[in-house]
C-alpha cells in the first residue's frame, strides 16, 4: 500500500505541500532550541571540569561567575601564601561585565577577567590559542573566541577599554563555555585601574596541591574566614544546576509545544483528508481490504510526510546553522534526536487519523452513490 | 450443496433502526443461487434489491435467517474472512463504478489483486490481460476522470474478475450509461457467464435481462416471483 499512499500524497498537492512546509518549520524550531540548550549544558560542562581539584574563595551568596563579589586584595595576597595549594596555579581574578548580555541566559556579552600575569593557566587550563600566545604582559589583552569575533581586533593591534589602550596579544580557541570564549583576559592591576577597582578582587582561585584534598581546603578557609564562601566543583555544580533549571524548562516546554503543535497540524490535516476520502476508503474495504492495510496506509503517508518534512527541514537547518555558526545544531546526537522526533510525529499523528479510517463503514461509504 | 448452490439466503430479514423508527428492507427472504447462473433481481426502487446484493457480497449483515456462501455462514466469519471473501470470492461492481480516482486504469484493476497479495508482476500481466479483454488496451495509463462512463465500468468489470472470483455482483451496472455504453456492457457480462462465471445483477431495466438465466422479482423486502 505504500505506492498508493504516495499516490495520495501526489494527488493532492497543496494538502502535501502545506503539511511538510509546517513539519519544516518544526523541525527547524526543535533543532534549534534543542541544539541552544545541549550547547549551554556542553559548556557548564566543560566549565565543571575546570573546576575540579579548584576552590574559589568570594562572597557570600556570590553568582557565577561572581562578578558581584567584592574583596580585599590583601586577603587574596594572605590566601595565596599558603602552602597546601599550588602557586602558580593559584590567582586573584576580577570579574567585570564589559559588554552586557543580549540574551537572558548569558552572563555578559563580553567577560572581563583581571588575572596575574603569568597565571593565566590557572584560569584557561588546557586551552590553547588561535593566534598569537598567552601571556599576559603590562597594558595586554587575550581575547576569547567570540569576544575576537565582537571586536574584530587582531594579535598585535590596539583595544580602548575604559579609555584605556591595550593591545592584543592572544587569541583563544574555541571551546563552547561562555567564560573563555566571551573572556576578555586582563592584567589583573590594568584591570583594577581600568574600571576603578583599585585593590579588590572578586575572588581568589585556588589549586589545592592534591585534587583529593579540595573539601579539606574549603573547610579550613570557611573556619579562617566565616565571613566568606569558598566554591568547589560541588558548588559550581549546584550553580549550574540553578541556572540550568530555568533554561531547561522553558526550553522544554518550547520544545514540547512545537513538538505537539506538527502532531496537531499533521492529525488535523489528515482527519479532513480521511474525511475527503471516506468513499475511498469504503471502497477498498469493499473490495477486501482489511482494517490494518488501511492502518498502514495512513500510518505510510504521515510518515512519509513527516520524512519529507523532516528532510527538508534538516536541510534548511544545517546551511542557516552554518551560516550562524551554530555548531552544536549539527552533532550527530541532534540528528538522532531530530530524526527520532520526526518518526514519533509521523506515528502519533497518523494514529488517530488511521482509528478513523478503520471505522470507515463500506456500505455507508458507497451509498454516498 | 453438493448440487452446485454457490450462495443460499434462507429466511433473511434485514431491519434498519433510527430514532426508535424500524423499518425491514427485507422480510424473510429465501433464495438459492447455482454456480454459473445469470441472476437478475428485479423490483422498484427501496423494494431491498441492493441490500439483497450486500448481504450476498459480505458487504452488511443481517438481522435475522442466514446467508450462506459455499456452506458457511457469512455471519459466523470473521471481519478477516470476510474481508479475504469479498476480496477473493466475490468481485462487486457498482453503479457509480466506484475507482479510485488518484489511481490510472491498470491500478484500479491491479488493487484487489495486491490486496489478495498477488506479486506485482503477476497482478500487472493480469490486469493487462483483463483490460485487453473488456477493449481497454489503449487507457491502461488513462485516470478514471480522463475516461468514459462505460469505459470506468469496464475497469470496474475487470477489477472484479482479477482475483478470478466465484461470483460477480453487478448493482445497476448499466444504471450510469447510455444506451448504446449500457448493451455492452451487458453483452460483456454475458460473455463471462457463457465462460463459466456466477452472475447476480440488480436491475431496474428490463431490457438489461435479456441473457438472464433467471429473473428474480422483490416488492416490499420479499421475493414475489
Amino acid at each position: 500500500m505504500l505506492d498508493y499512499a504516495l499516490k495520495n500524497l501526489r494527488a493532492r498537492k497543496t494538502r502535501t505541500t502545506l503539511c511538510v512546509l509546517a513539519i519544516v518549520v518544526c523541525v527547524f524550531l526543535i533543532a534549534t532550541v534543542d541544539g541552544m540548550l545541549s550547547q549551554m549544558r556542553d559548556g557548564f560542562l566543560g566549565e565543571l571540569t575546570r573546576h575540579m581539584g579548584k576552590a574559589s574563595l568570594q562572597q557570600s551568596g556570590s553568582s557565577y561567575p561572581p562578578f558581584n563579589s567584592t574583596l580585599n586584595e590583601t586577603i587574596a595576597v594572605e590566601v595565596l601564601k599558603r602552602n597546601d595549594i599550588i602557586s602558580g596555579e593559584s590567582t586573584a581574578l576580577l570579574y567585570i561585565i564589559v559588554e552586557p548580555a543580549i540574551d537572558p541566559m548569558s552572563a555578559a556579552e563580553v567577560l572581563g577577567i583581571g588575572i596575574e600575569p603569568g597565571k593565566e593557566k590557572a584560569y584557561l587550563l588546557n586551552t590553547k590559542a588561535q593566534k598569537g600566545n598567552i601571556k599576559l604582559v603590562d597594558d595586554s589583552v587575550i581575547l576569547g573566541s567570540r569576544v575576537y569575533k565582537h571586536y574584530k581586533k587582531e594579535v598585535g593591534e590596539e583595544i580602548v577599554i575604559k579609555g584605556f589602550k591595550a593591545k592584543v596579544v592572544g587569541i583563544l580557541e574555541q571551546t563552547n563555555q561562555e567564560t573563555i570564549d566571551k573572556a576578555m583576559l586582563l592584567p589583573l592591576g590594568f584591570a583594577q585601574k581600568a574600571f576603578a577597582k583599585e585593590h579588590m578582587v572578586s575572588s581568589v582561585l585556588l589549586t589545592a596541591a592534591y585534587a583529593q584534598d579540595v573539601e579539606n581546603l574549603a573547610e579550613e578557609l570557611e573556619s579562617t574566614y566565616p565571613s566568606l564562601e569558598v566554591a568547589t566543583q560541588k558548588q559550581v555544580k549546584e550553580n549550574i544546576e540553578k541556572i540550568m533549571e530555568m533554561p531547561n524548562k522553558f526550553m522544554g516546554m518550547i520544545s514540547a509545544t512545537i513538538f505537539v503543535v506538527a502532531i496537531v497540524v499533521m492529525m488535523n490535516v489528515m482527519v479532513m483528508a480521511i474525511m475527503e476520502r471516506k468513499r475511498e476508503i469504503g471502497i477498498l474495504r469493499a473490495m477486501g481490504a482489511r482494517k490494518k492495510s488501511i492502518l498502514l496506509s495512513i500510518l505510510a503517508e504521515t510518515l512519509m510526510l513527516s520524512l519529507a518534512g523532516g528532510i527538508l527541514g534538516l536541510g534548511v537547518t544545517i546551511p542557516v546553522a552554518y551560516m550562524q555558526e551554530w555548531v552544536w545544531i549539527l552533532s550527530n546526537k541532534e540528528m538522532a534526536k531530530v530524526d527520532f522526533l520526526i518518526f514519533v510525529i509521523g506515528i502519533l499523528s497518523g494514529l488517530y487519523p488511521a482509528y478513523k479510517a478503520m471505522g470507515v463503514d463500506p456500505l455507508e461509504a458507497i451509498r454516498y452513490e | 450443496m453438493s448440487d452446485g448452490t454457490i450462495i443460499e439466503i434462507r429466511d433473511v430479514w434485514k431491519t434498519y433502526r433510527s430514532d426508535g423508527y424500524e423499518l425491514n428492507a427485507l422480510r424473510g427472504v429465501d433464495i438459492r443461487i447455482t454456480r454459473g447462473e445469470f441472476v437478475s433481481i428485479m423490483g422498484p426502487s427501496g423494494c431491498g434489491k441492493s441490500t439483497l446484493l450486500h448481504l450476498m457480497g459480505a458487504l452488511d449483515s443481517v438481522t435475522r435467517g442466514e446467508v450462506r456462501f459455499e456452506e458457511k455462514i457469512i455471519a459466523e466469519m470473521s471481519e478477516d474472512e470476510r474481508c479475504c471473501l469479498r476480496c477473493r470470492q466475490t468481485g462487486f461492481i457498482f453503479q457509480t463504478f466506484n475507482l479510485l480516482p488518484t489511481l490510472d486504469a491498470l491500478e484500479n484493476v491491479e488493487m484487489p489483486a495486491r490486496l489478495s497479495g498477488l506479486s506485482k508482476k503477476e497482478r500487472r500481466e493480469k490486469a493487462k490481460t483483463l483490460l485487453e479483454k473488456v477493449g481497454l488496451s489503449e487507457r491502461l495509463t488513462h485516470l478514471p476522470s480522463q475516461l468514459s462512463g462505460g469505459e470506468c465500468q469496464r475497469v470496474a468489470i475487470a477489477r472484479a474478475l482479477i482475483n478470478a472470483p466465484e461470483l460477480i455482483l453487478a448493482d445497476e451496472p448499466t444504471g450510469n450509461l447510455d444506451s448504446q455504453s449500457g448493451s455492452e456492457i451487458i453483452e460483456l457480462l454475458h460473455q463471462l457467464n457463457r465462460e463459466g462465471e456466477t452472475i447476480i445483477m440488480v436491475t431496474h431495466n428490463p431490457e438489461t435481462t435479456k441473457y438472464s438465466n433467471r429473473i428474480v422479482y422483490m416488492r416490499d423486502g420479499k421475493i414475489i416471483g
